[in-house]
């Protein structure tokens, strides 16, 4: 399984009980599509804490966190 | 602490003993930083700048306060509407720290206008809202060198990081058009924006009293609503 949170304007895309399944050859790009996020809306990726981009390929366990745009001040 | 030597100081700094020493107090009434927006963020982080003692402020906002603003901006007040964001900002300095030297600038400020100011100050606190002024801050701070401490609100969400010149950046956050920023869907409550403004003067205390940044190359995102605060890494 993959532990997937979604921040702010993205959080209606959160998968129930915030968990995915894995398959071996996912990557984090695939994680939107199986969630049916709109790229464009996602600015920021986080896996297991760390910054990273959509190409990155995911293991078991994985956690992720998908976040917008942010800049209210 | 000796009682002498706190007594050189204003006797409003009387209760930031021993938590800071007299050399930190010295520094921070030797310092002078930028707030680059006086609204949300800006006005917390002014309240606590002041009143911890920072000796110099430069503080920067052309919009002028409206009853939109009278949920989070603790410059806000019925009093306050329809006046400068900056100027209110400087009197209030005044009532609190009289000596706070405080210059307003009563404008939104453009690249030049930064390039000015970011050199005269110690560090930046980016106050501001809007994903594409965000980008410009980051961008004249890395150019002149100077650390900038951001701050960023949508929601019961938000964030803080700090920015040295050889640091990663949270740019990404700021990626887009405007009206991307999730701020312009879920608002900006008080408690979200109260406590990003009181992480962003820590990380400007930090660095002042004691060259030590927390945030660099790390985003410290904060969920209210489950009150969760995850540290991430850029």
């Amino acid at each position: 399984m993959l532990e997937v949170k979604c921040f702010a304007t993205l959080r209606k895309y959160a998968p129930p009980e915030g968990k995915i399944s894995f398959s071996p050859g996912m990557r984090v790009g695939d994680v939107l599509t199986t969630l049916n996020i709109p790229e464009k809306e996602v600015k920021v990726v986080f896996v297991n804490g760390r910054h990273s981009p959509l190409n990155t390929l995911l293991s078991d366990g994985d956690r992720i966190g998908i976040f917008p745009a942010v800049g209210g001040g | 602490m000796g009682k002498r030597e706190i007594g050189l100081f204003p006797a409003s700094l009387e209760r930031n003993f021993d938590a800071l020493t007299v050399e930190d107090q010295k520094v921070l009434l030797d310092s002078c930083v930028l707030v680059v927006g006086c609204g949300g963020l800006g006005g917390y982080v002014l309240e606590i700048l002041s009143r911890i003692g920072v000796g110099q402020l430069i503080v920067a906002d052309g919009d002028k306060f409206e009853e939109s603003n009278l949920n989070r901006q603790i410059l806000c007040t019925r009093d306050t509407l329809g006046k400068n964001k900056a100027r209110v900002a400087a009197e209030r300095i005044s009532l609190i720290a009289p000596h706070c030297k405080v210059e307003p600038i009563d404008k939104f400020l453009d690249k030049g206008d930064l390039a000015r100011l970011i050199p005269q100050v110690d560090i930046v606190v980016d106050a501001s809202g809007g994903i594409g002024f965000k980008r410009l801050i980051l961008y004249m701070c890395r150019t002149l060198k100077r650390i900038v401490v951001c701050g960023s609100v949508a929601g019961f969400e938000g964030f803080v990081t700090s920015v040295s010149p050889a640091s990663r950046d949270p740019s990404d956050f700021f990626r887009g058009e405007e009206e991307e920023g999730a701020e312009h869907i879920l608002g900006s409550p008080a408690p979200t924006v109260s406590i990003v403004a009181t992480l962003q003067t820590l990380e400007v205390v930090s660095y002042l009293c004691w060259k030590r940044l927390n945030l660099v190359n790390k985003v410290l995102y904060i969920s209210l609503r489950g009150l969760e605060f995850e540290l991430l890494s850029l």
